[in-house]
Order: structure tokens, then sequence, then C-alpha cells
């Protein structure tokens, strides 16, 4: 154990003293999440503010501008109205019943816009105050809400709390470690380094293990931080329905609990990933160039279920996928459907995982071949 | 124990490249053998398949009478190596740290370590830059530094490959008269170099190795009254030249 102890301290020591990993470490995390955050809710605020809703025909023009002037909502009468919702082309409908005095809302089951609802629900209460409606001069308005199969949420508004967890995990797990793993090995063999160590009475695989816990380390304090910058930014956004993370309050203990060992799992196979891809390089710029694709790794992942399921809850065999499983159940957690059997089958997988990385990742450092120069 | 080291029909193979051909030869108990040859012929393979570095393609190496590939921890916390030009220090961690890091890998004392740094910084004139980061060192200074890593665990056998490149000539003669202490406390060097005054002021015997293959091996007393000459640097030019025949000059 000591020459692990010892390689860990040594690497330790050098990535503090490194301004470029302090970057990578610490700044990355501190500034970047929330300057993307306050941007994103930037973003948000700027959405136009005029919503526009199909109404069925039965709306005359006069009923339609006495809607728009009460409410400010435009409209525009559609033929299949309900077809405007599924293509996400409004966001509810209004259908109008004059002789029955009812205003039917369909709104959207998969994008709910409860402000819109609001608007409408205020629209008709003023209605039956001011009597303004043709149809009816005697009795009050009623309005019927229903549900109409709706069209999954815009881009931006994908940047849920899920999405942007997701994407901090993934990429903190690999930005933070990229710069410790490169110099690890690649930047070893570059400088001769490697060479005096493999001359040490002690197997590769204990120099490895020194090397992958402090990558490992330096990997968790960039999550941890990127976490911390990301929670903490959110009192000052103003906008939170895209970024809100109410619904990690709302995950069970063992599922929270589970959640939090899959992180360590996930940094640590990312650690053991990130280190076989240094021993392959020669040097510390070719390390880097392979691993710039890995980046997009999680980014690939997190927009994939964003954007190509349509689901809330996922098929098992998602949480069964090294690297999809841990974004896979924080997706199920965002939706409020994470089952702890999710979690658990998610933790197994990546326990298997990281054995198996660790053990390629040992294995490929014992080649001397691949350390030293001819 | 007679044979500190002993190679028997080494070979090493690199892709179509024969770096090592059948090289055999031995080694006693506190000999300095001055290892020497052309570039490219082998000297730095050797020494890399001594310490259990790179393995070789056939043949057999043994280090206090255990094999290298067998049992490689064993000869490791025996040996010291030292790379020549292109080896590194971390480039963060002071001087004193680089060494102290070594030696606390072969479980030296913090009181041993110091002692040892505080000695051989004085003798090597290293002492002002013991602090100071490794990327702040001169080349020179570089190297003292990778001399006393290297020796900082006083290891039985010493492996040098070019190990005063960069050194003045003071720093030179300093280290020279280190290793004499060194060997008169009993321990077994080799050193490949290609600055012939050393080989003369240290080694009992030396080695040449020509594409690969031991082409003279013996004291330098003999290699002098076989090639009839006194000058050692005269003897090199032939024979990485060229013009000296292989055949006339191994004698084993």
């Amino acid at each position: 154990m000591r020459a692990t102890w010892l390689i860990f301290k040594k690497e330790l020591l050098e990535q503090f003293r490194d301004r470029r990993n302090f970057f990578l470490v610490v700044l990355l995390p501190l500034l970047l999440w929330p300057a993307l955050l306050v941007g994103l809710d930037k973003m948000q605020a700027n959405q136009p503010e005029e919503p526009k809703i199909a109404v069925s025909s039965a709306w005359s023009q006069d009923s339609r501008d006495q809607f728009t002037k009460a409410t400010g909502v435009k409209t525009y009468v559609a033929k299949v109205p309900a077809k405007e919702v599924k293509d996400g082309k409004s966001p509810l409908y209004l259908d109008i019943d004059s002789n029955n005095k009812q205003i039917k809302m369909y709104v959207s089951d998969k994008n709910p816009d409860p402000l819109l609802q609001t608007q409408i629900e205020n629209y008709v209460l003023k209605l039956n105050v001011n009597k303004q409606l043709p149809a009816d001069k005697q009795s009050n308005w009623k309005l019927l809400i229903d549900q109409t199969p709706g069209k999954e949420d815009s881009f931006l508004s994908k940047f849920t709390g899920f999405y942007m967890l997701s994407l901090i995990i993934g990429i903190s797990s690999l930005t933070g470690g990229m710069g410790i793993a490169t110099d690890a090995i690649a930047g070893e063999k570059e400088r001769g380094t490697m060479r005096s160590l493999l001359t040490l009475p002690f197997s590769s695989v204990k120099i490895w293990a020194g090397k992958w816990l402090a990558v490992s380390l330096v990997s968790l304090i960039s999550v941890i931080l990127s976490i911390t910058s990301y929670l903490s930014v959110q009192p000052w956004l103003e906008n939170m329905k895209l970024i809100d993370t109410k619904w990690i309050l709302a995950l069970s203990i063992p599922n929270l609990i589970g959640i939090m060992i899959l992180l360590l799992l996930y940094i640590g196979t990312c650690a053991a990933l990130l280190l076989m891809i240094s021993t392959f390089a020669k040097s510390f710029k070719e390390a880097q160039g392979y691993l710039s694709p890995v980046m997009m790794l999680p980014m690939i992942i997190t927009f994939y279920l964003a954007f190509g399921v349509q689901e809330d809850q996922l098929p098992q065999t998602y949480f069964f996928i090294p690297f999809v499983n841990i974004q896979a159940v924080l997706f199920e957690g965002a939706n409020k459907v994470l089952t702890l059997s999710h979690t658990l089958i998610a933790i197994a997988s990546s326990i298997v995982t990281i054995v198996v990385a660790i053990y390629l990742g040992s294995r490929i450092f014992k080649h001397p071949q691949r350390l030293l120069p001819h | 124990m007679d044979h500190v080291i002993e190679i028997k029909k080494l070979s090493k193979q690199f892709g179509k490249t024969t770096a090592l051909k059948e090289v055999e030869f031995s080694v006693h108990k506190g000999e300095v053998v001055g290892l020497l040859g052309a570039n490219g012929a082998g000297k730095s393979t050797l020494l890399q398949i001594l310490v259990g570095l790179i393995p070789p393609t056939s043949g057999e190496v043994k280090i206090l009478g255990k094999d290298v590939q067998k049992d490689p921890l064993f000869v490791k916390k025996h040996v010291g190596l030292l790379f020549g030009s292109d080896t590194g220090l971390y480039h963060r961690l002071t001087a004193y740290e680089n060494i102290a890091y070594f030696a606390e890998f072969y479980g030296v004392t913090k009181e041993v370590y110091e002692k040892r740094i505080k000695e051989w910084a004085e003798v090597l004139q290293l002492t002002p830059h013991l602090h100071k980061q490794a990327s702040e060192l001169s080349k020179g200074n570089h190297q003292k530094v990778t001399i006393l890593r290297t020796l900082i665990h006083d290891p039985d056998i010493i492996l040098l490959d070019e190990p005063t490149t960069g050194l003045d000539i003071a720093a030179s003669l300093s280290f020279q008269d280190m290793l004499k202490e060194i060997k008169f406390r009993g321990k077994t060097i080799i050193f490949s170099t290609h600055i012939m005054e050393e080989v003369e002021a240290l080694c009992s015997q030396v080695v040449i190795l020509q594409k690969g293959a031991v082409s003279y091996q013996g004291t330098l007393t003999e290699l002098y009254n076989k090639m009839q000459t006194k000058n050692l640097t005269a003897i090199m030019r032939k024979v990485i030249g060229g013009t000296q025949n292989e055949s006339d000059l191994v004698n084993f």
C-alpha cells in the first residue's frame, strides 16, 4: 500500500501546483456552470410572451377579438385544434359551446402551461362578472378542462433539472480528471519520468492504483464543486422552470443513496477510462487529442435521453448500459418515476463496469512497451 | 557470491531491428565496468533489460543470483538505474522533493535520506538549488538531481547511462569522486559513456558493444595490449568508425 499511497500523494501535490489543472478542476465548475445557468435563465426570460392558441371554428371573430383584448393572447382558428396541440403549434386549444355556456380548455398532457391556463381561468371569471360574451346575457359561463395528447417540450425547456445535472455530472467527471490523467501517464512518458517510476520495486498495478485513486479524487472534487455551484446559483435565477431542482428533494432516501453510490462508481470508471487512454498516448498532446471526443460521450447520452426518448419511464436495458445507466436513473428521478429496482440494476451494472475498467486499465499499464520509448 | 551480474546469450529484437545479439558477460562484486559503443549499439537497451524494464527476446539475466524476469521486484530493490539525457524529473516538485519521493519508495527513513541529500548535494554543488522546482533547474542541475535520485537508496548495483551528460567539468570530477567512494564501499557499477577519460579514471573492466553484440570484454590493460596503444579514444574511434575488425577484438 505504501507505493500506492506515495503515488497518490505525489499526483495530488503536482496537480495542486498546476495552474492549468486548477482551472479545469476549480475555476471551470465555479464559473462556467453558474454562467451557463444564468445565460439559460435569461434566454428563458426573453422567450416570446405572447402565445398564440388554437380555437375551434365555433368561436366567432367577435368572441376571439374580445378574448384577445381581455387576455392579450392571440388566437387562430384551426380545423382540427387537437392536432395543433399534438404537433406542438399551440400549447392548448379552446372550444366553445354557446348553447350550454361552456368553454372547454384542452391542455397538453406533455407540456402544460400553467400560466396560460390561469389567464384563461381569469378570463372566464371576468366574463361572468361583465357578461360580455354575446351568447349569454343571464347565466354564468363554465370552464371545463380536459387533457389532449401534446408534443414533448421545446429544446430550451428540456433543460430542466435532469438535463443540466446530467450534463454537469457527465462533463465534470471527465474534465475534472482529464488534466491529471493525461499528466499521470502520457505526461510522465513524455517527460521521461515513467521509466524511473518503473524501476521502483513495486508492481505496476500498485503504481496504477495510486494514479487511479488520485484521478478519481480530483474528478470527485470537480463534480462536487460543479454541483455545489449549480445549486448555489439557484436563488439568483428568476425563471426557475427550466432548471428546477425540486425533483431531487422528491427522491426517496434509498434512491438518493443509490444515486450517490452510482456517482462514485461513475467517477471511478471515468478515471479508469481516462488513464487507459492516457496509457495508449505517447505524449500529453496526443492524449488530449484522444480525450476530446470522449468528452462528447455524456453530452450525446444526455441529449439522446432529452430528445430521443418520449416516455417518462425507460426500458430496463438502459440501466444495464455503462455510462448511460447513471443518466437513465437521473432521467427517471426527474420524471418522478424512478424505481429502486432500476437504481439497483444501475449500481450492479456499474460495479461490473468499474471492476472491468480497473482490470483493463491496470493490465494495459503492465506492458512496459506501452510506457517506454524504445 | 562471485558474480553479481550474469548475462547469458541475451538477445533483444524490436520488430525487425536487432538491438542485442547473444550478449554474454558477467560482473564481479565491487567492479566498475565501462559499457562502451557507438550510438545505437544497444547499451541503453542492455541496461534497461538488466533492471527488468524491458523483457529480453531470449537469453537469461541474473542479478545477485536472481533471474530478472522471474524476480523483478527483488532486482529493482537492489539496483539503481540512471538513464541518459532523457531522464525526467517531476517539474512541479522541487529538486529535494524529487529525490525524497524516490527515497520513500525504497523505504529509506527521512533522517537517512535528508543526511544523504545534504552530503551529496554539497559534493555536486546542488545545495542552493535543492528547493527550486525542477522546471527552474538548468540541464546540469537537472542531471545532478537524477544522480542523487538514483543513488538515494544506496543500491548494491548501480547502472548509469551517460551520467555526466550536461554536467560541467567540476561537477563531473566531483561525480567521479563520488563513484570512487561508492566503489570503495563494495558497490558494483556499470556505466555507459562516450567520455573515455571517465572510463580510464574509474573502470577496471570494459565491455564494448558493436551492433548489439559484445566485441570485447576484459580489463583496460588487456585492451591496450591487444590494440597496441594506450589511447582509448583512438581505440573507440577505430571501433565506432568500423576500421577495426570485429573479430580482432573479441577475446572470449
